[in-house]
């Protein structure tokens, strides 16, 4: 089902950890960035009040809709062809590209305008058209900077965090730009320029979907820059990818995911621009797309409905929050995950969209602190997916001969408190020659992670049960100064 | 009113101390308590790898070790979180085991949460003329809802100066087999925890998971940082005392 | 994949032998209910989407006759000089009267062009709309595309002039959506935009930047009637 697999299969999330952790730059934009975008998350939460009450209300709009997904589907295809558009139907990221693709040739469309979609990335569409010779440019502003840099997105709504403004300004200027300097306000007009050339030039237009509301067929775009709107209005023909679980019942539902999504995003009241595109423009309407084509795509989502432990995770609304509380995240960023969705959802939706080995151990990756299910607007659950993650890998097999030794150890040590207790005794003896002032040196071992950074503490010299007879024993003479009952 | 322990194994093998602080509060406010010999481990390590057997097998005599008590104290809110948070699911198989474990639930407190809305306890009495600042622990927090507990007894020890800590909130690194088996990450975590745990000009720190305070107090040592690391517990304790002192 | 296929297979993963077909009952639909009675008298909506608009970086002035408002209009275009105006066509430009006040500039009535008519709303400098609701809670205009309403209009000029009666300013977006859906039923317009303030980024370097694709300029007129 996945076909970044190759291209990561070499490396693991240790590795990839490692090279980024050396990266001072990408640090550093990193933590600025996802202080200041929880921050306004926490300002803009605060400001609406009943935040835990709006929470719940997601939770239970997306339980609903995700648990009844049949019914509204159905309910918004049947709607989106009533009003005239077309709508396909894809297992996998392939078919969803084939399927783009014959689209895309079949009006002989030379220019491709994208505007920033996750699941677009998901499907590697843009590698599917330029394969054919079509040219694809992706015009949200961090999306088209790290286009041009040939690189994927490493934040769901920042995709650009990892970029200098010395570095864009490179690129734009490889992309033609002339007397540029690294000022935001020439760096940016630069990129109105080249992009309204194309926006107005490009045969076909696609979007991602961030809502489908069934009881209208409409599409639903938040937006900042305005890119969204050009994509979905000036091309003749607009294609939306959308993973098949966008699905809203009501506008009134869009309201409350109207007051979650951007304010866990950005902490902003609601996005520049709230687009909601029902059909192809209407025949009399000189602007809008002539077709609009909906290509709602499974890839590996369907598995996880009936599934009590993963359903939550179709809840999910894309707004990142999660990875803005992460403290791996904050310390890795996005592309040492590996995988298109990065942070916890995507520690946890990865592995779960795709089934093989690569990315099974990305659930390892979080101290499972919960700080993403604190921040879910939706509260998915997250902290728990993790664990079951891992149990799974035990559960198939996929765990290191020495880690299953170390927990069957474990087991029988912990079972009983005799033999618990004997070995504590054992233990303290062993780790004499290790002591160094009162802790535990060691070079070698799985220990040496630890030492490596920390001095690690050695075992008490006497246990405290050990010591709470003669404390108790005290006490009931009167001796340590409590005061009797 | 009568207590049993969930030392915890942590505290049993290596902070014995907090252990006897904790029983030495206790005791002052003429609480009977008892340690169950026959427990060892919630099972936490090896159900966060995802080795629920191996788990199960631990969190088991927790069951059998507080079958009669009336109340269960511990100097962790990670391992009381474990109990609140999983120990249900862990034993829903099992007919007899789930309804001991959900009533284990019900008895089970972290040593703040117990003072403060059991015993309705907020000032101890303490005297500890430190600058001090709190780190709160991740599980204590987000699984079991321990938020002002903490800081409700140490605002009440008297001389006591708390020092905001900054990025509170975030996982100092620790998370059990993460810090092995993630190491170089949470060498980041736990080094950025340290420094601003010095940025803070804090004398002490202070918190209520060993587990937590071994990593961040071992990466101040290894850096020579001379902050002094304190379970909850063992600051209330010495306070206690210093402040009895002062009272005579 | 096929359509039966695609459905079979989600209501099996639902444990149902084929895709449901009634309407499933709700416990809740939409926002809470101590946001569903959030409603501001009309002086303080009309305050609050001001107050909105200004802080997302546009600029709102209210003005107690149509008169007056097509006064601002004249002395705003004055101002800035555009080269070409773009404007909606139909019933907007008669119940403002704006033609009143543009005579002697170079105007682009929306669609009189037919299909040139985008690329020469392309070159406009000044985008003239009304707008359908208002929203206070978020400082929105809400605009529903039709043969004179092109999309175009407020999306292309890098300034956008959006004229407002007060009593269009409903409290909170769900207002809107109820009344949208009284109007046109299931059949709703090919799009429907809602606008909060000039467009934005901060995608470089977290700096924000104004007026990255779409009008960096939102001046929002409104006519208290």
């Amino acid at each position: 089902m996945s076909t970044e697999k190759d291209a990561i299969q070499v490396t693991t999330i240790v590795d990839r950890s490692r090279l980024a952790l050396q990266d001072d730059f990408l640090r550093g934009a990193v933590r600025f960035t996802t202080e200041r975008l929880r921050g306004r998350k926490a300002a803009s939460s605060e400001e609406l009040g009943n935040w835990e009450a709006w929470r719940e209300r997601g939770r239970q709009i997306r339980s609903h809709t995700i648990a009844h997904l049949d019914y509204y589907l159905r309910q918004f295809v049947d709607n989106v062809q009533a009003h005239g558009g077309h709508v396909y139907f894809a297992a996998n990221a392939e078919e969803a590209a084939q399927t783009i693709v014959k689209i895309v040739e079949k009006k002989q469309a030379k220019l491709a305008v994208k505007s920033k979609s996750m699941v677009s990335e998901e499907i590697h569409i843009n590698k599917h058209l330029q394969e054919r010779g079509i040219e694809v440019v992706e015009t949200d502003l961090g999306e088209y900077i790290i286009q041009l840099a040939g690189e994927m997105p490493s934040h769901i709504i920042i995709p650009a965090i990892h970029k200098t403004r010395s570095q864009i300004k490179d690129l734009f200027t490889a992309a033609g730009a002339t007397n540029l300097t690294t000022d935001t306000k020439d760096l940016t007009a630069f990129a109105r320029r080249a992009l309204r050339d194309k926006f107005l030039r490009a045969d076909v237009g696609m979007t991602g979907c961030n809502f489908a509301i069934a009881e209208s067929g409409s599409v639903v775009l938040f937006t900042n820059e305005g890119n969204g709107r050009m994509v979905s209005t000036l091309p003749k023909t607009h294609i939306v990818t959308m993973g098949m679980e966008r699905i809203l019942p009501t506008f009134a539902d869009l309201e409350v995911m109207a007051n979650l999504l951007p304010r866990s995003a950005t902490g902003q009241k609601l996005t520049t621009y709230m687009s909601v595109i029902t059909g192809p423009r209407r025949a009399e309407e000189a602007d809008g797309p002539d077709e609009l084509h909906i290509v709602i795509l499974d890839n590996g989502r369907s598995s996880q409905l009936g599934d009590d432990e993963f359903q939550e995770v179709l809840h999910c609304i894309r707004c990142g929050a999660c990875l803005n509380v992460c403290p791996v995240y904050r310390h890795i960023g996005g592309h040492a995950y590996g995988s298109v969705y990065p942070g916890p959802i995507g520690a946890v939706l990865t592995p779960l969209l795709n089934q093989g080995e690569a990315y099974q151990d990305l659930p390892y990756a979080s101290s499972l602190c919960g700080a993403c299910y604190e921040a879910c607007p939706v509260k998915i659950p997250l902290h728990d997916m993790l664990v079951a993650l891992r149990r799974r890998n035990v559960e198939q097999g996929r765990t290191k001969w020495a880690e299953r030794m170390a927990f069957q150890g474990y087991r029988m040590v912990f079972a009983k408190a005799g033999r618990y207790k004997r070995v504590m005794r054992l233990a303290r003896k062993a780790q004499k020659p290790l002591l160094r002032q009162g802790y535990v040196e060691s070079t070698m071992g799985p220990l040496m992670g630890w030492t490596e950074s920390r001095h690690a503490p050695a075992l008490a010299k006497s246990s405290f049960r050990e010591r709470f007879q003669s404390m108790q024993q005290a006490w009931r003479r009167g001796e340590d100064g409590g005061d009797q009952v | 009113m009568k207590v049993s322990l969930f030392i915890t194994c942590l505290v049993d093998n290596f902070f014995p101390n907090v252990g006897e602080a904790m029983v030495r509060i206790l005791h002052h406010y003429g609480v009977d308590v008892d340690l169950p010999e026959s427990q060892t481990c919630c099972g936490q390590p090896a159900f966060n790898s995802g080795y629920v057997k191996e788990a199960r097998a631990a969190a088991k005599t927790l069951l059998d070790a507080f079958d009669g008590a009336d109340y269960v104290v511990s100097p962790s809110g990670s391992c009381t979180g474990m109990i609140h948070h999983y120990f249900p699911q862990l034993f829903q198989d099992h007919p007899i085991d789930s309804a001991r474990a959900r009533a284990l639930v019900d008895k089970t407190f972290e040593l703040s949460q117990f003072l403060v809305n059991i015993l309705n306890v907020t000032d101890v009495g303490a005297r500890f003329p430190h600058t001090v600042t709190y780190h709160p622990s991740c599980h204590g927090l987000r699984l079991l809802g321990v938020k002002d507990e903490p800081l409700q007894l140490l605002s009440h020890v008297q001389d006591l100066r708390l020092v905001p800590l900054t990025g509170a909130n975030d996982c100092c690194g620790f998370g059990g087999t993460f810090a092995v088996k993630m190491h170089d990450i949470s060498t980041a975590m736990v080094s950025e925890k340290a420094d601003r745990v010095v940025e803070s000009g804090a004398e002490v720190l202070v918190g209520t998971d060993a587990g937590c305070l071994m990593n961040i107090g071992g990466r101040l040592r290894k850096q020579g940082q001379p902050v002094r690391v304190m379970h909850l517990a063992e600051l209330l304790w010495e306070g206690m005392q210093q402040g009895k002192v002062v009272s005579r | 994949m096929r359509e039966d296929e695609f459905f079979a297979g989600i209501a099996k993963r639902l444990g149902r032998s084929s895709a449901l077909t009634t309407a499933p009952a709700r416990d809740v639909v939409g926002a809470p209910d101590f946001w569903q009675s959030y409603a501001l008298p009309e002086e303080e909506r009309l305050e609050k989407f001001c107050v909105e608009l200004e802080k997302l970086g546009g600029s709102a002035v209210v003005y107690d006759s149509k008169a007056s408002l097509l006064q601002g209009l004249s002395g705003f275009l004055e101002t800035l000089q555009p080269r070409t105006v773009g404007m909606w066509s139909g019933a907007f430009t008669a119940e403002f009267d704006v033609d009143r006040v543009l005579a002697g500039r170079e105007v682009v009535y929306w669609g009189t062009d037919g299909a040139n008519s985008v690329a020469r709303m392309a070159q406009v400098d000044v985008g003239i709309t009304g707008c359908d609701f208002a929203i206070a809670d978020t400082g929105t205009v809400v605009l529903m595309s039709d043969i004179h309403k092109g999309r175009s209009v407020s999306l292309l000029p890098s300034v956008h002039v959006v004229l407002i009666k007060s009593s269009q300013i409903r409290t909170r977006m769900g207002e809107v959506w109820a009344e949208v859906l009284q109007q046109h039923g299931g059949h709703l317009p090919s799009s429907i935009h809602f606008i909060s303030g000039p467009s934005r980024s901060s995608d470089i370097e977290n700096d924000l930047s104004i007026g990255v694709h779409g009008p960096a300029t939102v001046y929002a007129l409104i006519w208290q009637e």
